[in-house]
């Protein structure tokens, strides 16, 4: 009979049997985690000017905690090495006969590696962990409320290592070949996570409406794919939500306990379906590619449709805008030939195999047209989804180019957290009651306006498609649509609307003055309002200054300014200039000095009718209106940006092409210097800061891109660049 | 005992329909070319293999996934296989992780005899070292079953024939039952009780080889006439006859008494037993299902 001991005896001679594995882990994990450790903390020691927190709480919350992410990677390194060193014996025909003839049953065989892979890495990893706690010690970054981190960073990895070593277990169960085994480790391992990027691109690609919500590498996590593999599952635990509060965007991410469940229980059942492959797989299977001939028409049908999609996108990538779709249709083929012929010699192990199996091969061919199909000619109407009223509950809308939001919370050097403007829209915006909102969402998915690109070529100005197509999409502008329906389910659409449509306007005109639209797209009127921030950044056309807040100036100054800003309206916003803009900032740490804690709220505009805000912030010591006069200026640099054809940037839209001159390389520009204080004074009156340009360009045609001005003061060193204001270039500098 | 065993590889059938009984403490010999299903019905009857159809029992009890019957079966395969960088002393501690019984003293003791470095690489072992330690390892696990497959093959002669010594003493001092696979039947007449002989998957037959030899005799024979000559012969269980001149050859199944006594009730001019050798009786046998055994013998 098999004792107890005798399952200690296994794991002993397992481990034995294959000692360089755990002598590599412990290798490997030195390096991940005391080098990492040493050499970190030595950085913080070193700069610690630029860390936000103390060394305890950059030990506890980033190494034991946000560093978990890095140390998963080489944990998954660790499982597939114990499962593919544990379980070779099942792909060879000579050591399957002699353990299957051992008097061991294979559940105890099976149960006895398990054990001896999971001891290969915890062991180590214990003792590291414990190590790297003894340096923390030694360097007074540790206390007692560290120990929970420590404990939560091993149990963690523990579970992140268990998930991967059965993912890898399984792959070698359902195989009988080592090479194939790899494969098929990083298939299970990685599927959903490549059907999701899939999903994205082809969506991106043939859907115009489609939209990634929060562009933030989310999509490999697509909520509508089953996240199966453990790369979805990682990534899912890893990454930072998006964030869409200030409050949360101010916090240090480590990652998503309540969803460690979720790679327990996926671990568990990895496990379990791991072992019973065991017990059903026949010893015969050694040598073979597959272990259970049953499940060989469905992977190859999951391995060579994805597969065949990948190649016709890679070959759509690197193919000319004007022929990306026949480009995309010969990778398909290609891919699809290319796979099947791949996956028939894999489980044939032989070349000849390649043209066996052609009713399947029709099948899957049947099947990727059919997909093909679906997509290229949305046969779903997914572009032209618009919910009903009836099943709305309220929506989000996030209009490009006008006033984003773009609040980066740096939180210090190892938390750099971003508040993205659409996030915030999308989650906090209820627009509700406004019928202009859907009306245009409706008009937006009949028209199904979209941006058409070129390939660049000397000449092609003389194309009058092109000059016809650019000259229509000029005022083009993007839109993201949020529907919150009442089941509680969000759907995301983008959509392009032209703004020389009279209409679209008006409906754009009534969303932007929506009170709902306006709270739910500033924090600072929303979640924000109870944060103490402790200063102010103003900027004017010519001036900038940091203004130190009471609890008190902050109230008023937000009461004013929230009364004010409701009034804007869009037709202000697109005719107006801002005076200038105020930008909350959080108070400085006092006890750290530069990069340490600070953020801010994103610049918000002052327009002239602002009356009271401008009034107010005078009072507290800065003047919106304040010029600048020749006296103060030594002088003026005038670059004539080097007209690079628009057409050059033909994938873009008017006021991105714009942009792009603007960035053009200064050293083509011609620049001319003017001294002279009536001249000086000319330009001072006409031009207007270039900051102000970003958070109303594609709206607010009143810049004039062709020159770039840097004013050189007498007294300090200079301001930032400005633009002419449109019609106002004076004409010495037209004609000069 | 394996009664009417199936296995099937793909859509061949490597082992069809078999049944063959295994006496406890005789020396079984399976023998089949190569492709006849001997290993893999080796590899079944140790419980490495799941049979298809049938059943395969040791001691009334089935042997595969029971790690109690297989505490008494070793199994020797064809190319056994031994842990990465072992030593003959490691692979020892090995099995004796799984055979409670392993004798580690006689095993030592057997290295020694046989020469066999107990802490040299078994990776620098010739093929027939590695054979030899197979053996070794098989009888020190003390196990009432040793199933060897192809084990004599690779083994010099001298070799070849202590492991026979060490089979005999461990058949007279123990209950051992060896089941010896092999494609050369000359390697197995001397030491096997039983033979079972494999071809296609099936078994063409299993004899008992003292009970062969006692069965089937060649008998060279004159009559005085045609007539008489025709009555002795359809009185016989004449397996082959040969005439050569008035000279019959004859190969007859039946005891050596009675055949004799039905050739003398002819009064022949001429009449004597002959002795067979096992090759002969092979021949015989199987060339009435026309089967080629010289394949095993040569």
């Amino acid at each position: 009979m098999i004792s107890r001991n005798l399952f200690f005896r296994l794991v002993r001679q397992d481990i034995k049997k294959r000692i360089w594995c755990p002598i590599l882990i412990f290798i490997v994990l030195f390096l991940a985690l005391e080098v990492c450790l040493l050499m970190e903390t030595e950085e913080y020691l070193r700069y610690s000017y630029v860390y936000a927190k103390d060394i305890v709480t950059y030990v506890k919350e980033y190494f034991f905690g946000r560093h978990s992410r890095m140390v998963s990677v080489v944990t998954c390194f660790t499982a597939f090495l114990c499962g593919i060193s544990g379980y070779a014996y099942l792909h060879s025909k000579i050591q399957v006969d002699t353990y299957h003839s051992l008097p061991v049953s294979r559940s105890q065989l099976f149960w006895s590696k398990y054990i001896s892979g999971v001891l290969q890495f915890f062991v180590p990893f214990v003792i590291h962990a414990l190590s790297c706690a003894g340096i923390a010690a030694g360097k007074g970054a540790f206390t007692t409320a560290t120990i929970p981190a420590v404990i939560s960073y091993i149990a963690l990895q523990l579970v992140v290592f268990v998930l991967a070593y059965s993912v890898t277990v399984l792959a070698m169960e359902l195989t009988g070949n080592m090479i194939v085994a790899v494969l098929g480790t990083g298939v299970l391992f990685l599927y959903s996570t490549l059907l999701a990027v899939l999903s994205h691109v082809l969506s991106d690609i043939y859907f115009d409406t489609y939209i990634a919500y929060g562009k933030r590498m989310s999509y490999p996590i697509n909520e509508n794919i089953w996240r199966f593999s453990p790369a979805s599952m990682l990534i899912r635990l890893f990454l930072s939500p998006n964030n869409t509060t200030m409050e949360a965007a101010k916090k240090l991410y480590k990652y998503d306990t309540s969803y460690v469940w979720v790679l327990m229980l996926a671990a568990a059942v990895y496990t379990m379906a791991a072992y019973i492959a065991h017990q059903r797989r026949a010893s015969e299977a050694a040598g073979k590619s597959i272990a259970f001939h049953m499940a060989e028409p469905v992977i190859k049908t999951m391995v060579v449709i994805p597969a065949a999609f990948f190649c016709a996108v890679f070959f759509r990538s690197i193919a000319s805008y004007t022929k990306e779709e026949r480009w995309f249709v010969f990778g398909l083929i290609f891919g699809f030939v290319i796979a099947c012929v791949l996956m028939e010699v894999i489980f044939r192990l032989d070349l000849r195999g390649a043209l066996m199996h052609k009713k399947q091969f029709l099948f899957n061919a049947a099947c990727t047209a059919l997909i093909f199909a679906v997509i290229r000619y949305d046969m779903t109407g997914y572009d032209t989804y618009v919910p009903s009223d009836a099943q709305l509950q309220s929506c989000a809308i996030s209009i490009q180019q006008l006033m984003p939001l773009s609040q980066d919370v740096r939180v210090s050097s190892f938390g750099n957290h971003f508040l993205d403007s659409e996030d915030y829209r999308m989650s906090n915006m209820k627009l509700q009651g406004n019928p202009s909102a859907m009306e245009l969402a409706r008009k937006a998915a009949a028209e199904q306006l979209q941006f058409r690109y070129f390939d660049y070529y000397e000449g092609i100005e003389e194309s009058s498609e092109y000059m016809e197509t650019l000259s229509r999409q000029e005022h083009y502008q993007n839109l993201v649509f949020g529907y919150r329906l009442q089941n509680g389910r969000m759907i995301y659409r983008k959509y392009v609307v032209d703004l020389k449509d009279a209409e679209t306007l008006r409906l754009l005109a009534d969303i932007f003055n929506d009170y709902d639209y306006k709270v739910g797209s500033t924090p600072v009127f929303n979640d924000s309002w109870q944060i103490e921030f402790g200063s102010l950044y103003c900027i004017s056309n010519f001036r900038e200054e940091n203004i130190v807040l009471t609890h008190d100036m902050q109230a008023r100054l937000l009461e004013t300014y929230h009364k004010e800003y409701m009034k804007l309206t869009l037709e202000t916003v697109m005719h107006e200039l801002p005076l200038g803009s105020i930008d909350f900032r959080i108070k400085l740490d006092a006890n750290q000095s530069r990069y340490k804690y600070f953020s801010y709220s994103g610049a918000m505009y002052i327009y002239p009718e602002f009356t009271k805000t401008i009034a107010l912030l005078r009072e507290y010591g800065f003047d919106m209106e304040e010029k600048l006069t020749a006296e103060d200026v030594e002088s003026v640099r005038v670059e004539l940006n080097d007209v690079v054809p628009p057409t050059y940037f033909s994938s873009l839209s008017g006021i991105e092409r714009a942009e792009s001159v603007y960035e053009t390389d200064s050293e083509e520009s011609k620049v001319q210097e003017y001294t002279d204080k009536e001249q000086i004074q000319q330009i001072l009156d006409s031009v207007v800061k270039t900051d102000f340009m970003w958070g109303i360009k594609g709206f607010t045609d009143c810049f004039d891109h062709q020159y770039r001005l840097g004013i050189i003061l007498k007294a300090e060193d200079g301001l930032p660049y400005y633009f002419f204001i449109k019609g106002e270039i004076p004409d010495f500098i037209r004609h000069s | 005992m394996a009664a009417n065993v199936k296995k099937l590889f793909g859509e061949v059938f490597a082992v069809n329909d078999v049944s063959v009984t295994i006496k406890s403490g005789e020396v079984f010999g399976l023998i089949g070319t190569n492709g006849a299903g001997k290993s893999t019905l080796l590899r079944m009857m140790v419980g490495v293999l799941k049979p298809d159809g049938g059943k395969i029992l040791v001691d009334d009890r089935p042997v595969y996934e029971n790690p109690a019957v297989k505490a008494d079966i070793f199994y020797i395969s064809d190319d056994p296989y031994f842990l990465p960088h072992a030593t003959p002393k490691k692979v020892a501690a090995f099995y004796s992780d799984y055979y409670g019984a392993f004798d580690m003293d006689r095993f030592e003791d057997m290295l020694r005899s046989f020469q066999l470095n107990p802490e040299r690489k078994i990776s620098t072992f010739s093929k027939g070292m590695k054979k030899q330690l197979s053996v070794l390892l098989g009888i020190c696990a003390n196990t009432r079953y040793l199933f060897c497959d192809e084990t004599f093959d690779g083994l010099d002669p001298v070799m070849r024939q202590a492991v026979k010594s060490i089979f005999a003493g461990e058949l007279a001092e123990r209950e051992f039952t060896p089941v010896i696979a092999s494609h050369n039947l000359r390697e197995l007449e001397d030491i096997c009780d039983c033979v079972g002989i494999l071809h296609q998957g099936g078994v063409l037959m299993q004899k008992d080889l003292e009970e062969m030899k006692l069965n089937i005799h060649n008998i060279q024979c004159v009559f005085q006439s045609a007539d008489e000559e025709k009555s002795a012969l359809e009185l016989l269980d004449i397996v082959r006859a040969e005439k050569r001149g008035s000279l019959n050859v004859l190969t007859v199944r039946g005891a050596e008494r009675e055949i004799m006594s039905r050739i003398n009730h002819f009064s022949p001019v001429f009449a004597e037993i002959l002795p067979l050798t096992l090759e002969e009786i092979f021949i015989s046998e199987t060339e009435v299902v026309g089967y080629d055994i010289k394949k095993l013998i040569f």
